[in-house]
Parts: C-alpha cells; sequence; structure tokens
C-alpha cells in the first residue's frame, strides 16, 4: 500500500497503518539512534520514544513529497539533541563495533578494526556532520532527503560532507600515525 | 582512493538492526497508545480561528480610522471653514430678502381685504355649511346627554 494512504489511515486513527509504516522504519531509526548515542539500552528507548511521538502527534504531519522517515528522522535528531543535553553521555565506542561483529558476524578482526577508527573519527565530528554521514553512507539517502531532514540547503550538506569525509581522514590518520592512501 | 575505503567500512554499519523482541513490544505499546486526544485539536483550531479573527478586527479597525481621519481633518480644515461661513452669510441674507418680500405682499393683500367693503364671506353656500356643521354639533350634544342619562340608570 502506498506510504500516504498509510498515513491517511493512520491519521482517521487506524493504528494497524502506523503499525506498517512502524514495520519499515523502525530498524532505520534504530540505526540512527544507536549510532548518535552508542549504547544499545538508550538507543531503544529513544527509538520506542521517537515512535510513540510520531504515533501521538501523527494528524499535525503534512505530505510534502517526502517520504515519512524524514519526519521520524527529524523526530529522532530532536530526541537525541535533548539526549545529549540531559546526560552528556559520550559514544561507546566498544559498543557500537561489538555489535556489529555480533549482528554482521564478521570474523575478520582487521576490518573491524579499520571499522573502529573510522568510527571514533566519526564521533569526533559536529553533530551534524555526524547526522550527514550517517543518513547518506549508512542510510544511502540522498542529498535534498537530508537537506529536508536537517533543515539546510542541498549545498550546505553537499560542502559539509566533503569536509566531514575529509576530516574523518585526518583523524584516522592522526590516530594511526601514517595516512590513508 | 582513501574515500571510497571510508564509505566502504561505513555501510558495514548498515548491518546494526534492533532486537527482534524489543521491536515486537514497542510495536504493541506503541499501537495500545491513543493519539492526541480529539478535543485537544478542537481547542487548537478554536484558539487559531480567535487569533485570526483578531488580526482581522484589528485590520478592519486601522483600516476604518485611517478612512474617516481625512475626513475629520477636512472638517476641522480653516480656510474650509472660511468658505463656508461665509457662503452661509450670503445664504441667510438672501433668505431674509426673499421672506421680507413675502411678508410685504402678505400685508398688502391683507390691508385690501380689510379696505374691501362687499361683505363676500357672507357667501350663502358657506354660511349653510356652517349651518350643518352647528345641526350635527347640537345633535351631538344631544347624544351625549341621552348617554349620560342611560348610564345613571344602568350604574
Amino acid at each position: 500500500m502506498e506510504e500516504e494512504k498509510l498515513i491517511k489511515k493512520a491519521q482517521n486513527g487506524e493504528p494497524e497503518a502506523f503499525g506498517l509504516l512502524y514495520d519499515k522504519y523502525v530498524a532505520k531509526i534504530y540505526r540512527f539512534v544507536f549510532l548518535k548515542v552508542g549504547q544499545r539500552a538508550d538507543a531503544e528507548d529513544l527509538t520506542q520514544q521517537v515512535f510513540l511521538n510520531a504515533w501521538q502527534n501523527i494528524n499535525n504531519f503534512r505530505w510534502q513529497g517526502f517520504p515519512f522517515s524524514s519526519w521520524l528522522y527529524k523526530i529522532a535528531t530532536n530526541a537525541v539533541i535533548d539526549y545529549y543535553r540531559q546526560q552528556k553521555i559520550q559514544i561507546d565506542l566498544e559498543s557500537v563495533t561489538e555489535t556489529l561483529t555480533v549482528t554482521a558476524e564478521t570474523s575478520d578482526f582487521d576490518r573491524a578494526l579499520n571499522l573502529k577508527n573510522i568510527w571514533a573519527a566519526v564521533a569526533k565530528l559536529e553533530p551534524d556532520q555526524q547526522n550527514i554521514i550517517i543518513l547518506k553512507f549508512v542510510e544511502k539517502m540522498n542529498n535534498k532527503e537530508i537537506a529536508a531532514i536537517l533543515g539546510k540547503s542541498e549545498g550546505a550538506i553537499r560542502v559539509s560532507q566533503h569536509r566531514a569525509l575529509k576530516k574523518i581522514k585526518e583523524y584516522v590518520a592522526e590516530e594511526n600515525n601514517q595516512p590513508i592512501k | 582512493m582513501w574515500q571510497k575505503k571510508i564509505i566502504n567500512q561505513l555501510n558495514k554499519l548498515k548491518a546494526i538492526e534492533p532486537d527482534k523482541d524489543f521491536v515486537q513490544k514497542t510495536r504493541i505499546l506503541i499501537l495500545t497508545t491513543p493519539t492526541l486526544k480529539p478535543t485537544r485539536r478542537i481547542w487548537r483550531w478554536f484558539l487559531v480561528s480567535a487569533g485570526a479573527f483578531a488580526v482581522l478586527l484589528l485590520t478592519l479597525t486601522l483600516i476604518s480610522n485611517f478612512a474617516v481621519k481625512p475626513k475629520i481633518s477636512a472638517f476641522f480644515n480653516q480656510q474650509d471653514l472660511k468658505t463656508e461661513f461665509n457662503n452661509l452669510n450670503v445664504q441667510i441674507q438672501l433668505q431674509e430678502i426673499a421672506y421680507r418680500q413675502n411678508l410685504d405682499s402678505v400685508i398688502s393683500l391683507a390691508l385690501n381685504e380689510i379696505s374691501d367693503k362687499q361683505p363676500r364671506h357672507l357667501n350663502p353656500m358657506l354660511l349653510q355649511k356652517e349651518q350643518a356643521s352647528l345641526e350635527t354639533d347640537n345633535i351631538n350634544q344631544q347624544q351625549k346627554e341621552i348617554n349620560n342619562l342611560l348610564n345613571q340608570i344602568i350604574f
């Protein structure tokens, strides 16, 4: 069923329609939140909060040509901002890479290490740059969608993305004392 | 080249997934929670409407004030007042002349009437009419007296 129809049904008070939207996006939102907070339990709490908030305010959603996920990511971004404002917790890098190792069943230690280094570098980026890196290279979203979620222009997204990748390269090189070729 | 390496590593993060049990429990919890109550939405709609009405009213008041203001200022314009006053004087004088001319003709007519010695007022037609009215007056007087007497008898 089309997403727009599901949203209208959900707005008319049909929980099952919202349930289908939840099924479609819960993994994406969880991943986004988890990569931002680095704690499984906190990521679960925040994901639950995001969907609960979306369901309770579903009547405020206005279709503007972007997927429903754009609205969910906006709510998630705000939830993460509130989370850091209240708790000031650092991203647990071990947790991120361990989760990945278990879930993706990666046995290659070097690859996991590389990812750990890269993620350590991502964790040092500005929150907006982190968002862009996750949405662009993990969720494979286009610049237009990212711009709509973060409330910036497509040009600004492109520039931030370029700068973020450059910074990741620099941080990884600093950490390993050798430049990446 | 280095960009590709970083992007390839980042792509691996897509493998992160939530716990299935968590997904199921959260689904049930969310779908059993009610959405915002309709009354709250109606209240919000009411507030928005009231706000819009207030803005409209304010705009109309400002527009009407702006439209009336030049008239008031024109009303108090000294030059206009002077012109109006002068015109008023001329009009009063003209009206007085007309009144005096009319008064003269009335006086002359009255004098002619007095000097006229023919008894035009003894016109037979007029006299008959007068007599008839007097008779009806008498009849009315008699009827009144009868009515009074009857009232005295009855009460």
